[in-house]
């Protein structure tokens, strides 16, 4: 299981408050999710949270490798 | 021995969520990946591949092990859902089981776009004499928005690196040259999206990363859908704007220029 610093957590929270009101992120096999229910997930820490925030994890060290 | 030129997919297509908490909204991962596939077979019509096509009610797994026994295809596309060691097929029936039923696939190449099964299933299928497996080892993740399937330039993103790896085996390139122009389809939209100023798009790059990086191929990367060694034509991704095909036809068109042009203008010259 990936950990997931309150740091990150908060970070990506901010990262999907600023997404289109519309957005429908598939997770297969755990669901569909619209924005609403991505930050309920992401506000609760559960796994349905960290399956959400773990690839942004990886996108934090990309932007990093490209230095932005 | 499975006959070469032939393609068995699977396409299962029903209501797989329901995307409102009150279920009032159902909705169909499914029926999206389903559309998209169906863009192979008419791939595979071009380059005179036989297939069969296993849709809707017709994904079964007993039609699924019967087509493998009578059509007995080389390559199999298997869309649906998956889990480490298993995949399913229409309304969520076991389609495959590690060490279950996987040997079905020995001596066949499969590209697998469900969930999980590269982690334990594909490996599986490999140890039993599958020759290629490429698939995922983890969560496969995408965002669409409400437009059709094959409308939606938001699922494309994720689409298209899968479709271009299928397309492209179809047209002759062998598994780890299909394989890698899935990968630098991948990077090629996270550039794209890198460049754009949607608001959406730092969420769409770090799935796309997620997907490119938990793509894998098992196996033998030298499998080819005719059973000949085919030219490897080192191509970097110049993919088409959002209103071209999925597909950059240049994978396929450049050799085949390549194959029967450079003979042409050999004779020409002479």
């Amino acid at each position: 299981m990936v950990n997931i610093t309150e740091q990150e957590w908060l970070l990506a929270e901010k990262r999907f408050e600023a997404l289109s009101e519309d957005i429908k992120l598939t997770i297969l096999p755990l669901g569909v999710f619209t924005k609403d229910e991505i930050l309920e997930h992401i506000m609760a820490r559960d796994e349905i949270g960290i399956k959400i925030v773990e690839p942004e994890l990886n996108y934090f060290k990309w932007l990093k490798q490209r230095g932005q | 021995m499975p006959i070469i030129n032939k393609m068995l997919v699977i396409r299962p297509d029903y209501i797989d969520y329901d995307i409102n908490k009150d279920g009032t909204l159902d909705f169909s991962v499914t029926r999206l990946i389903s559309a998209w596939a169906s863009l192979s077979l008419s791939t595979a019509r071009n380059y005179g591949i036989e297939y069969r096509d296993l849709y809707k009610n017709n994904a079964t797994r007993s039609n699924f092990e019967a087509q493998l026994n009578q059509f007995d295809p080389l390559f199999v596309f298997i869309n649906g859902h998956g889990n480490k060691n298993l995949i399913v097929c229409q309304d969520g029936d076991l389609l495959l089981q590690g060490g279950l039923n996987t040997n079905i696939l020995s001596r066949r190449v499969v590209y697998d776009l469900s969930c999980l099964a590269g982690a334990q299933l594909g490996p599986t299928a490999i140890s039993e004499g599958c020759i290629c497996f490429m698939g995922y080892t983890e969560e496969f993740i995408f965002y669409s928005s409400d437009l059709p399937p094959l409308a939606d330039n938001v699922l494309r993103y994720f689409m298209d690196p899968v479709l271009t790896c299928v397309m492209s085996f179809l047209a002759g390139n062998s598994t780890s040259v299909s394989y890698t122009y899935a990968q630098e389809r991948f990077d090629y939209w996270i550039e794209v999206l890198a460049n754009s100023t949607d608001r959406d798009a730092p969420a769409h790059i770090s799935t796309l990363l997620w997907d490119k990086d938990h793509h894998v191929l098992y196996g033998d990367g030298s499998a080819t859908i005719t059973g000949e060694i085919a030219p490897v034509v080192p191509i970097p991704p110049q993919p088409p704007t959002l209103a071209t095909p999925p597909f950059p036809l240049k994978y396929v068109l450049v050799p085949l220029a390549l194959m029967i042009g450079i003979p042409l203008l050999k004779k020409a010259k002479k």
